[in-house]
């Protein structure tokens, strides 16, 4: 890993009491849980679709496609921008925007459950917490019904 | 200037740009493929349109280096520098002809021969020398006049800025999304970007749900309709109804430079060839227009290139000398689809195999095991052509692959069928996508869906007391509508919605729904009205159920899903819908040969049968429901205690499927319970008498089986087609009995009349038609009448007497007419060609005594 600096910014969220990240840059909107339109066969990762200013946004359950216990919280609805097209993650809250650099992240340690393997960019280690950043294209292509 | 030449010129310098910047990067890449396609395509491109428009010194220079760029496509040289300075002199040649053009309006007066001869020694030279051309390359370039300084001029006047649309893949694309406005002033038109009109589109949804926000707070304050609201209310809709407008055009604005197209290639080519156009007026959205415009010229242009022979090939192949090319569009269920047809000589799946082959696609045994459809569609691989002689118009392969790519690009499918000799068939679907569509709204499990108006053919109610009603054949749930079954699919079951289904007895919608071939009714629990919907398309990620076309946003804000109709019959596997539909044909056809049978299992493992248009409902009753009154089985049914009928013993199921017969005149109504019902087949009855026990009509072979059929007026118990005067029954008692040979080719009669006839104390003989009739006497049988239907499909019953009366040994057996035709002349018409007696085919009791007076009549004479 390289070891000069390249800072990154980074939205915590916590999704079942553990603390996520994903990166800012592909963040557009955060935002409170608006009610979403089901979608039939869409399966359990898929929140269903709403409309943000005109554009229809697919909102993943991320507690579900995090393999978590289903939580009664989600509140918060982050949306991102991916391949053009707008996605939201369910999320029980938004934390804060993070300072981080590259150069500290390790990669998501094996003992971690596997079901997120997969879908972490790597973890960070603030004092008293780690964050696992999330990989928002994996999880976006792991929702696929 | 024709507004044609100034889009030319608008395209083909923003082209030239693009071509410029990817030629350098070949130069330092010159293994690339795509990118070598990409130019080859984009230049390909460039040189179809200065053919068509009669720029003969364009068309010749960019066929020079599209010749050039050939040869690093087909791999027989690389592309080197000197190679690249030349095709790039060829552009700058191009460009200060396009000046020109702008400036004058036409091409210039000119010699190209310099450039072109320098080109052709480079490609002549190909392997030995390639650089020798160098120099002259670069004196011709530096003879030119200096074309950069206008260019740059003009591009500044055309720029415009770019739209936030992902750069376009293809030279084909990059005309689209890349907008300019038109130089032109004289022209009333600019052109506007597609991306504009997306978001001047998204603006105006905002501004529709903005406006609905305000209109609903206005209702609580009870202002209701204050002025500025109203007004605030008509301007949106207005402006709504002008955005989307403005994205609709009458597809026939993409086809008017193809008659132009198919006349110089028939003039070149010496040929003889027709367009035709059919619904040059499907209106189809903007955007969809624009991308299906170029790959549409190329077919075509294929078409009628490779496809329409010369006149004396044609006239050889036993063809008119005129070849015909048919362009045509139309609307289907929700799809836009597009068909290029040709009666040419089709193309060959050896020859493709055989070029598959070459070009390394498939192995010898791959394409040996593959069907000739699948070969086919190796002419949509890039730099794929099956043309034996490279033209200025096509041959060269490029084309079908950019077809494929800018149809796949926005979601459509390409299909081709072909047969050798007879010609090709293209046939291009467009999904709705990105068009802008009226829908039904429709709402179950709390949540409503849209679904294309266009696929829509009729709405019904049902309830237990409406005249439709679902009713369950096989496990499915069938409907039938004016004599056609129509096979249905549960929304709520479809979508596997957790709420509770809200009841079959509660009432409902029947969606009659066309889906391409398939016709079947989608079972709603509410209809809310028609909307007109800005069709989005579905995310990737969920692109792929298959029940679904898109999404769009209402006017309230929220987002619903459109429903596929085509996805959601393929998804419920209405197999049997195209048979269901044949059956429901055959019912229709005023009881024609083909008879529709509902096949169930009663007392044991052989198959029953009984005429599906005499079921009126199939009904699960309760076997703790069924009572025994003074030892009849019946049931309370509509509060009415109903007879209920078993064939062997009663079954022992806790659900009983029942058959529920009604007599339409009486209102008399009973049951027949069965073990399962499985299918409804459409057969061709051949019903066996013989052998036939109480209950039964006789057997007959349906899907395989032997299977009995069932005699309803065995268990109606009720008047009819029964035989009810003891004395029309016993007249013959004391005599031989007597032989008919019935004759009518519709099963419904055969099968009503056969059973009333031998109860009637006669001994009959059925068959279809007058052949089977003829054959029969040829086989030498004999009988003592003969009864025949008039209006028959193979021969009518007037052809049949005057047959049997002139040219069999048959002649003297009596002939009776049966008819729905009953007028006088009909009567008259039926003497005279030898019928003893005409009666009508609804009158029975006139049939017994008619048949009476001619045996008695015949009896008489022999006396």
């Amino acid at each position: 890993m390289s070891e000069t600096s390249q800072p990154l910014k980074i939205l915590g969220l916590r999704v079942g009491g553990q603390l996520f990240g994903v990166r800012i840059d592909c963040v557009s909107d955060i935002m409170r849980r608006d009610s979403e339109t089901y979608v039939p066969w869409s399966g359990r990762k898929i929140a269903g679709v709403m409309n943000l200013r005109g554009h229809v946004v697919t909102v993943i359950d991320l507690c579900a496609s995090l393999g978590m216990n289903d939580s009664l919280q989600t509140r918060m609805n982050i949306v991102i921008e991916y391949h053009d097209e707008l996605y939201g993650f369910l999320c029980d809250s938004v934390t804060n925007i993070l300072d981080l650099d590259l150069a500290d992240m390790a990669a998501v340690p094996l003992v971690l459950e596997e079901r997120w393997q997969g879908l972490g960019e790597g973890i960070f280690t603030l004092p008293g917490d780690l964050m696992i950043l999330l990989d928002t294209a994996r999880l976006v292509e792991a929702a696929t019904p | 200037m024709d507004d044609i030449i100034a889009e030319f010129i608008t395209e083909t310098q923003e082209g030239l740009n693009e071509l410029d910047t990817a030629l350098i990067s070949l130069e330092s890449n010159p293994e690339d493929r795509p990118l070598l396609d990409k130019i080859f395509r984009m230049l390909h491109t460039i040189k179809g349109t200065c053919g068509f428009l009669g720029l003969s010194r364009l068309e010749k220079t960019a066929h020079i280096a599209e010749t050039l760029l050939d040869g690093f496509r087909q791999g027989d040289r690389k592309a080197t520098p000197a190679d690249i300075a030349l095709i790039l002199s060829a552009f700058d040649h191009i460009r200060s002809l396009i000046a020109s053009i702008q400036s004058t309006g036409s091409e210039p007066e000119g010699d190209d021969s310099a450039l072109i001869a320098s080109i052709q020694a480079a490609i002549d030279g190909s392997v030995d020398a390639p650089a020798a051309a160098l120099p002259d390359a670069r004196e011709l370039a530096g003879a030119l006049p200096n074309v950069a300084a206008p260019d740059i001029a003009v591009s500044d006047v055309v720029a415009f800025p770019k739209s936030d649309t992902p750069e376009p893949q293809t030279g084909v694309a990059a005309s689209v999304s890349a907008a300019a406005v038109s130089v032109d002033s004289a022209s009333q038109f600019l052109r506007v970007s597609v991306g504009t009109l997306e978001k001047m589109l998204t603006l105006v949804s905002e501004l529709v749900l903005a406006r609905n926000q305000i209109v609903q707070s206005d209702r609580l304050h009870e202002q209701t309709g204050s002025a500025p609201v109203q007004r605030l209310s008509s301007v949106v809709s207005d402006l709504q109804d002008c955005v989307m407008q403005a994205r609709m055009q009458p597809i026939g604005n993409a086809w008017t430079k193809f008659p132009r197209i198919i006349h110089d290639i028939a003039r070149e080519q010496q040929k003889k060839i027709h367009l035709e156009m059919i619904g040059e007026d499907v209106e189809i959205d903007r955007q969809v227009l624009e991308l299906i415009k170029d790959p549409l010229m190329h077919m075509v242009r294929n078409s009628a290139d490779h496809g329409v022979e010369r006149p004396a090939d044609r006239l050889a192949a036993g063809k008119p000398e005129t070849g015909t090319v048919t362009l045509s569009a139309a609307h289907e269920s929700g799809y836009i689809v597009i068909t290029i047809e040709d009666d040419g000589k089709g193309m060959s799946p050896a020859r493709i195999r055989a070029k598959a082959l070459e070009r390394g696609l498939a192995t010898a045994e791959q394409l040996e095991a593959m069907p000739d459809r699948q070969v086919l569609s190796f002419i949509f691989a890039a730099g794929f052509s099956t043309a034996e002689t490279v033209t200025a118009i096509s041959g060269r392969g490029v084309g079908m692959d950019v077809v494929r790519t800018n149809i796949e690009k926005i979601g459509g499918t390409v299909d081709l069928e072909s047969e050798e000799g007879r010609g090709s068939c293209f046939k291009i679907r467009i999904p709705l996508t990105l068009a802008i569509i009226s829908a039904l709204l429709v709402e179950d499990g709390a949540q409503r869906y849209a679904l294309p108006q266009i696929a829509v053919q009729e709405l019904i109610r049902v309830a237990g007391d409406t005249p439709e009603h679902i009713e369950m054949a096989g496990g499915q749930p069938v409907m039938r509508l004016r004599g056609h079954l129509l096979p249905l699919v549960d929304l709520h079951e479809l979508l596997k919605l957790d709420s509770p289904n809200e009841g079959t007895a509660q009432k409902k919608y029947v969606i009659v729904t066309n889906a391409g071939d398939t016709r079947y009714g989608i079972v709603v629990s509410k209809v809310l009205g028609t909307e007109e919907i800005v069709v989005k398309p579905m995310a990737s990620i969920l692109r792929q159920i298959p029940i679904f076309a898109g999404n769009t946003i209402l006017g309230d804000g929220q987002v619903i899903m459109i429903l596929d109709p085509a996805g959601i019959a393929a998804t419920a596997h209405i197999a049997n819908a195209q048979r269901a539909d044949e059956t429901a044909a055959a019912l229709t056809r005023a009881q024609e040969n083909l008879s529709s049978m509902l096949l169930f299992r009663a007392e044991n493992e052989t198959p029953k049968a009984v005429p599906a248009f005499l079921i009126s409902r199939i009904e699960d009753f309760q076997r703790s429901a069924i009572e025994n009154v003074a030892g009849k089985t019946v049931i309370q049914y509509n509060g009415h205690l109903m007879p209920l009928h078993s064939i062997g013993d009663m079954p022992q199921h806790d659900v009983i499927k029942t058959l529920v017969f009604s007599n339409d005149n009486s209102g008399a109504t009973f049951g027949i319970m069965t073990d399962d019902v499985h299918d409804i087949v459409g057969v061709d009855l051949h019903i066996e008498s013989n052998g036939a026990r109480p209950g039964f009509i006789g057997s007959a072979i349906i899907a395989g089986q032997a299977t009995e059929i069932l005699d309803i007026n065995y268990f109606s118990g009720e008047e009819g087609w029964k035989i009810t005067d003891p004395a029309d029954q016993l007249v013959y008692r004391d005599e031989p009995r007597r032989r008919i040979l019935l004759v009518d080719d519709s099963a419904f009669f055969r099968y009503m009349l056969q059973p009333f006839l031998n109860m009637a104390g006669y001994d009959v003989t059925v068959t279809s038609g007058p052949k089977g009739a003829l054959s029969l006497c040829d086989n030498g049988r004999d009988f003592d009448l003969i009864i025949s239907d008039i209006e028959m499909e193979e021969m009518d019953g007037l052809a049949f007497a005057e047959t049997v009366k002139n040219q069999t040994r048959w002649r003297h057996i009596p002939m009776v007419a049966l008819s729905s035709r009953d007028t006088p002349q009909d009567r008259e018409k039926g003497f005279s060609k030898g019928f003893s007696a005409y009666v009508a085919k609804s009158d029975r009791s006139a049939l017994l005594s008619t048949l009476k007076n001619v045996f008695d009549d015949a009896k008489g004479e022999k006396k």
